[in-house]
């Protein structure tokens, strides 16, 4: 297992991790998981509807807390955290794609990529600054003052990954980034995770296109709570 | 790895410059004019209420006040009171009037003298129909002594007293439907005719001899058997002296009983009427808070729509590094911009309210500062009360919760 693969810092790591959902009867949506992601590895979670992947994702970005077990996100242990050191925590070490995109309607392109700056108290310079860089890099320089309504869908999930990106996460996690898109558009959001990953990010990414996942380095599988195939670290 | 670090790796804390903060708070009301403009009017009824009403009272007391220096606040009245002889008029001394002359600071006095009679436009209208104008006798000092000033024609003077001749006050003549003492209009003083020579300007001071119509003493005398003794007689004294003087008008006008002689500041009186004229003033600044309550409730409503509806996005501010502190921060700025658009629209709409009142009155413009700065802050207050509950709710809503696909 991944345990042994000790060597490489871990950006990721999960003991035992438990997660219930409160009511009648309560969901156990994530039953005993242990999983370690080391830095600039891309990752594919893949498994069946209801499986806990986006529990997991949850967990992972420190939106939530586990009922039991330990997360420890960039050497970070989140259950040590008051709730404004894991908004700290998301706003400089995570950055989050999400499957509907996201962005505010009010705000146009480079000022929907900013945000994540002007939670991190930068000066509205810098925020234009790395924002143009961001958007520059998703291939969408050219789109920074339209507002999200006149995007494309493919141009407003480029747009969420810029605003991802912009704050230079040490990890990036994405709930099936494509799966809003056409196939097509879906490939080329595919393909600038993987330049991102190529410059060194690292990536955690669900999907349910067996295709987008066979092309990742690396798939964890899920189902009924449990990770039931996580391939070895190739570090 | 469950060796527990002795001192994390943290990240630094999020935090939002000053200068970003009205930026974060009016995305939404930017992006949804139409809805912040209707929730806006609901203050902005409220704080006009508040602004106008109090412009308006403050431009009818600087009104008055400077009606009421114009007119002079060194006038006094001097009254006989009620006598108790049996059946007897009360009347001041005969002599009442030259006596009050004498004293020195005294300026002017003229006294007025009830004339058993009416006034009729002519001998065809009933006797009975007084038209209820009060005839009295009076002498050629009255103006000045008074305060009183024409409208058009002249006053009775020490020719035209020993005629029939007499002069209206505003009321009487537009109660006889006379505009203008020209000379040929007559009116008619049972069996006797006198000619108009002169209408009276509103007097402000003393408004009850408004419907009072005026004749000479001496023709008073020989027509009706008017009595020479003043009923009342005004007096103009120095400033300087008005309570020394005041002091011994009693006297000097019924030396037998100075105690039934009533001397009043007619400037006074009606600064004390206008005074306990409030209760309209207060019942319409109720009014006004009423809809300022209303407004801060439309508001609080709108808000805890926004929040509802913008779930999501408080997700995503969350997931991008915002604390519970900054969500609550930005609607409670998001209702507190509101309800200022609002409060300035308000106070806006507030003094327009005013200079209009005040143009269609003709009266002296006056708008406290203070009333500006209350509209602009009762504002504040409410937007801040109204986005207290919903900004909570919204800093409430778990992360993971916020950002799940509905
Ligand atoms: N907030 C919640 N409250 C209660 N139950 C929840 C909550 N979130 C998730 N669940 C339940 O937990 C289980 C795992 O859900 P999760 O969303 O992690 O699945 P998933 O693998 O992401 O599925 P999908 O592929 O459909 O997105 C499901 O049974 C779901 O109903
Ligand atoms: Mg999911």
């Amino acid at each position: 297992m991944s345990e042994a693969a000790g060597a490489a810092r871990a950006v990721i790591e999960l003991h035992d991790v438990v997660k219930e959902y409160p009511g009648s009867p309560p969901v156990r949506a994530l039953d005993g998981i242990d999983l370690r992601v080391a830095y600039g590895e891309f990752v594919a979670i893949v498994g069946p509807s209801g499986s806990g992947k986006s529990t997991m994702l949850n967990l992972l970005g420190a939106l939530d807390r586990p009922t039991s077990g330990t997360v420890a996100i960039d050497g970070t242990e989140i259950s040590d955290l008051r709730d404004s050191e894991l908004s700290a925590l998301r706003g400089r070490r995570i950055g989050f794609v999400f499957q509907s995109f996201n962005l505010i309607d009010g705000l146009d392109a480079i000022e929907n990529v900013a945000l994540g700056l002007v939670y991190a108290g930068l000066s509205r310079k810098i925020r234009v600054q790395r924002s143009v860089e961001a958007l520059e890099r998703v291939g969408l320089a050219h789109r920074s003052d339209h507002s999200p309504a006149r995007l494309s869908g493919g141009e407003r999930q480029r747009v969420a990954i810029a605003r991802a990106i912009v704050t230079e996460p040490a990890l990036l996690l994405a709930d099936e980034p494509t799966g809003n898109l056409d196939t097509k558009t879906g490939e080329t959001i595919i393909e600038t995770f993987r330049e991102l990953h190529r410059d060194g990010s690292t990536i955690l990414l669900i999907t349910h296109d067996q295709a987008i996942a066979g092309a990742i380095p690396r798939r964890v599988t899920m189902r009924d709570g449990l990770i039931i195939d996580t391939e070895a670290v190739v570090v | 790895m469950s060796t527990k670090r002795p001192k994390p790796d943290r990240a630094e804390p999020s935090r939002v410059r000053f200068a970003d903060v009205f930026g974060i708070g009016s995305v939404g009301i930017r992006t949804r004019k139409l809805r912040t403009a209707l929730t806006a009017i609901g203050v902005a009824i409220g704080i006009a209420a508040l602004v106008s009403v109090m412009g308006i009272s403050a431009s009818s007391k600087a009104d008055l006040a400077a009606q009421l220096d114009a007119l002079g606040t060194n006038r006094l009245e001097v009254q006989a009171g009620s006598s108790f002889a049996p059946g007897g008029t009360a009347t001041l001394s005969d002599v009442a009037i030259p006596m009050i002359r004498r004293i020195g600071a005294v300026t002017s006095a003229s006294g007025i003298t009830t004339v058993t009679t009416s006034v009729r436009r002519n001998d065809f209208v009933d006797a009975t129909v007084t038209n209820g104008i009060a005839v009295n006798a009076t002498d050629p000092f009255f103006l000045g002594a008074s305060g009183a000033t024409l409208a058009s024609g002249r006053f009775i003077d020490a020719a035209a007293q020993n005629f029939p001749n007499i002069v209206l006050g505003a009321t009487a003549a537009q109660r006889l439907a006379i505009n203008v003492a020209n000379g040929r209009t007559r009116v008619y003083l049972n069996g006797n005719w006198f000619d108009v020579i002169g209408i009276l300007k509103p007097i402000a001071i003393l408004p009850n001899l408004d419907s009072a119509a005026f004749i000479g003493y001496p023709i008073a005398a020989k027509l009706f058997a008017t009595p020479a003794a003043p009923a009342t007689v005004f007096v103009l004294t120095d400033p300087a002296q008005l309570d020394a003087v005041r002091g011994i008008l009693g006297a000097t006008a019924n030396p037998e009983s100075p105690g039934e002689v009533s001397v009043s500041r007619p400037s006074d009186v009606i600064a004390a009427k206008k005074a306990a004229d409030t209760s309209l003033t207060a019942l319409l600044l109720g009014l006004g808070g009423i809809a300022l309550i209303v407004g801060g409730i439309g508001i609080a409503n709108v808000m805890v729509i926004s929040v509802l509806e913008r779930r999501t996005e408080i997700g995503v501010r969350r997931a991008l590094g915002a604390t519970k502190r900054h969500i609550r921060l930005q609607f409670v700025v998001e209702a507190v911009l509101l309800s200022l658009l609002g409060g300035i629209i308000g106070v806006a709409l507030g003094i327009a309210v005013t200079v209009g009142y005040t143009k269609f009155q003709h009266i002296v413009l006056s708008i406290p500062a203070l009333s500006l700065a209350a509209g602009i802050g009762a504002a504040l207050i409410v937007g801040a009360l109204a986005g207290i509950s919903p900004a909570a709710r919204a800093a409430r809503l778990a992360p993971a919760d916020a950002i799940r696909p509905a």
